[in-house]
């Protein structure tokens, strides 16, 4: 499942860089500050080692004749917490894309994203943690393992095909592609939990005590809502922009189409000098007139879901701008208040 | 098992690469990670269609292999194992997009095909790309840069330390499996109900290596901060390749070489 930088598009390996940034300096922020972060480093590195080795050890799956390997999101994240995991995953991801041309530099972004977030940050605190926080027993472990397994599986091979159609370098269309990705990755996210589980009730049988605890975190969980919410809304608004534009309606919206019931036009032409000037601005400043790029009259989707992005990365930066001087204003203005 | 040993293999290869003297080793790591970055951007930002201005891209591998003295045959051998994920996602545009781009005397070439060669000679060139620099830059070096530009430094550390430990742990994982093979004759790989105890065996080994590298690492004085050989910042020089390389990348993005070769020629 690791992309290669030719099937992305440099704007979808750049978001997707982005948001896979935005997780790991998160994870970095919730490791930080523990007394203990010193000795995770050793952790991370002998198990990113592990991970790595693991991956390479093929077994037989019973009554098919084909064999397969794990890929180690959640059995990471079962042992280190869900920070560590990511990062040592985030590790193993690049080492892989260097010295073994397995996922490309560009791509490393949606790769840390589809195999690394989708497991350690979405799978195991929203699936595996309150399933095992019901009571640490066998069959809670293998529910856990093979529920967060398949569906961390499921979100990143689809994650895999939105990745790779809002591209457009492939012409496979978004349902047949889907069609192919998701039952595979089923049956591969059945075979790889059913072997997560068998691990792991392992490790309860012989060392109990070096498995994650459900319960461990929670202050500081609390403590990090905020930048929850931020990295949350970010994804959401590259989902949204990239994705369900794609969707947006090219029928008229209510202004125009009630401009078109009275005047015949849905849009107003107007003379003089001043709006001249501005028609120059923005046939300027506009690189993207219509939600497509200029040349591109009947409005590709990529088109689309590109001035989707770039639409709400510049709104957000305004806005952040808009922020900051209006806090900067208030702060100068505060210390005369303070004299009176 | 065979995969396991080519790794062990594969790393240590390109760790004596990349120890090698040539004109390129000697740049600085950070001009090289920049160029390859912008590299790789301009060829995959080409549109599918435009095979001919992806070609003169050929020459950056064509001159940094023989100029860094790295062999092609491991290269390449990396870059056939690169390849299957791209041939399957051009197979596919070559199946489905089958009307006519143009003709070649009398061969009709589809679109498909103009596609597929698109995808597959853009794998080819970021691969190299990639490669080059690693066979040219000490892992160690490029952690550096990373440390440099204030990424993370638990990250930074994670991934040397991973870097360190993945000969050790893919050794003990061989070992193993050598271990598990004499027991087990005529099985091709590991069967599915003995992986939860050869995974769980391998990781509470690993978590036992882990504690005694941290004690080891505090009897050596570890306090969590990156120690590191200074290394002067790139010269006047590094800078001239970076800056010239980048302007030739941007020429070529957009100036078709070929065809003003094509149309001096005809």
């Amino acid at each position: 499942m690791h992309m290669a930088d030719a099937l992305l598009s440099p704007v979808v390996g750049g978001v997707m860089t982005a948001v896979s940034a935005a997780a790991i300096a998160y994870s970095v922020k919730m490791i930080s500050g523990d007394k203990l972060d010193e000795k995770k480093i050793p952790m991370m590195g002998v198990m990113g080692a592990f991970v790595f080795a693991a991956q390479m050890i093929n077994f037989t799956i019973p009554g098919t004749g084909s064999s397969g390997h794990i890929g180690g999101g959640i059995l990471l994240a079962a042992l280190l917490g869900p920070y560590p995991a990511l990062l040592t995953l985030s590790s193993v991801l690049l080492i892989q894309c260097l010295f073994f041309a397995d996922g490309g530099l560009l791509a490393y972004g949606c790769n840390v994203f589809n195999l690394g977030v989708c497991a350690c940050l979405l799978a195991y605190p929203f699936l595996y943690r309150p399933i095992m926080k019901r009571g640490i027993n066998k069959k809670n472990i293998v529910l856990a393992s093979v529920i967060s397994v398949v569906f961390g599986l499921q979100v990143g091979s689809f994650s895999v095909v939105l990745e790779t159609v809002a591209s457009g370098v492939t012409e496979l269309p978004f349902g047949a592609f889907a069609v192919l990705m998701q039952p595979v990755h089923l049956v591969i996210g059945l075979v790889e939990g059913l072997v997560t589980a068998a691990v792991l009730c392992f490790i309860y049988s012989a060392r109990p005590e070096i498995l994650d605890s459900p319960t461990e975190n929670v202050k500081v969980a609390q403590k990090a809502s905020m930048k929850k919410i931020l990295l949350t809304l970010l994804v959401i608004t590259a989902l949204t922009g990239g994705v369900l534009s794609l969707f947006a309606s090219p029928l008229p919206d209510g202004l125009e189409w009630s401009m078109e019931g009275v005047s015949g036009v849905s849009e107003l032409e107007r003379e003089g000098a001043v709006h001249d000037a501005t028609n120059n601005v923005v046939d300027f400043t506009a690189f993207m007139p219509d939600y497509a790029f200029t040349g591109d009259e009947d409005g590709s989707s990529l088109g689309t879901a590109t001035a989707g992005i770039a639409g709400s990365a510049i709104t957000l930066i305004l806005a952040g701008g808009a922020g900051l001087l209006i806090h900067m204003a208030r702060k100068k203005a505060a210390p005369a208040k303070q004299g009176v | 098992m065979a995969e396991l040993y080519h790794a062990i293999t594969g790393i240590d290869r390109m760790e004596r690469l990349a120890m090698e003297d040539s004109p390129v080793h000697r740049i600085h790591p950070m001009p090289k990670l920049i160029t390859t970055l912008i590299y790789i951007i301009a060829v995959v930002s080409f549109p599918p269609h435009n095979i001919s201005g992806l070609v003169p891209f050929v020459f950056y591998p064509a001159i940094m292999m023989p100029l860094s003295g790295t062999p092609y045959r491991p290269i390449l051998k990396m870059l056939l194992a690169a390849l299957p994920f791209s041939l399957m996602a051009g197979l596919g545009n070559l199946l489905l997009m089958r009307n006519t781009a143009f003709h070649i005397g009398s061969l009709a070439v589809s679109q498909g095909m103009v596609s597929f060669a698109s995808v597959m000679l853009k794998t080819m060139l970021t691969v190299f790309a990639v490669l080059i620099l690693i066979a040219t830059t000490p892992f160690i070096e490029i952690n550096r840069q990373l440390v440099a530009m204030r990424i993370p430094k638990i990250f930074c550390l994670s991934l040397i330390m991973t870097y360190r430990y993945l000969s050790v742990l893919l050794g003990e994982a061989a070992s193993m499996f050598t271990a598990y093979s004499m027991r087990a004759p005529g099985k091709k790989g590991i069967v599915m109900k003995d992986m939860g105890g050869f995974l769980g065996l391998l990781i509470l080994r690993s978590f036992d290596r882990a504690e005694r590298v941290y004690q080891a690492m505090k009897c050596r004085g570890f306090q969590n901060i990156y120690h590191g050989k200074k290394r002067e910042g790139p010269r006047w020089h590094d800078w001239v390749y970076a800056v010239s390389l980048s302007l030739a990348i941007l020429i070529l993005r957009f100036f078709n070489l070929s065809l003003f070769w094509g149309g001096l020629a005809g």
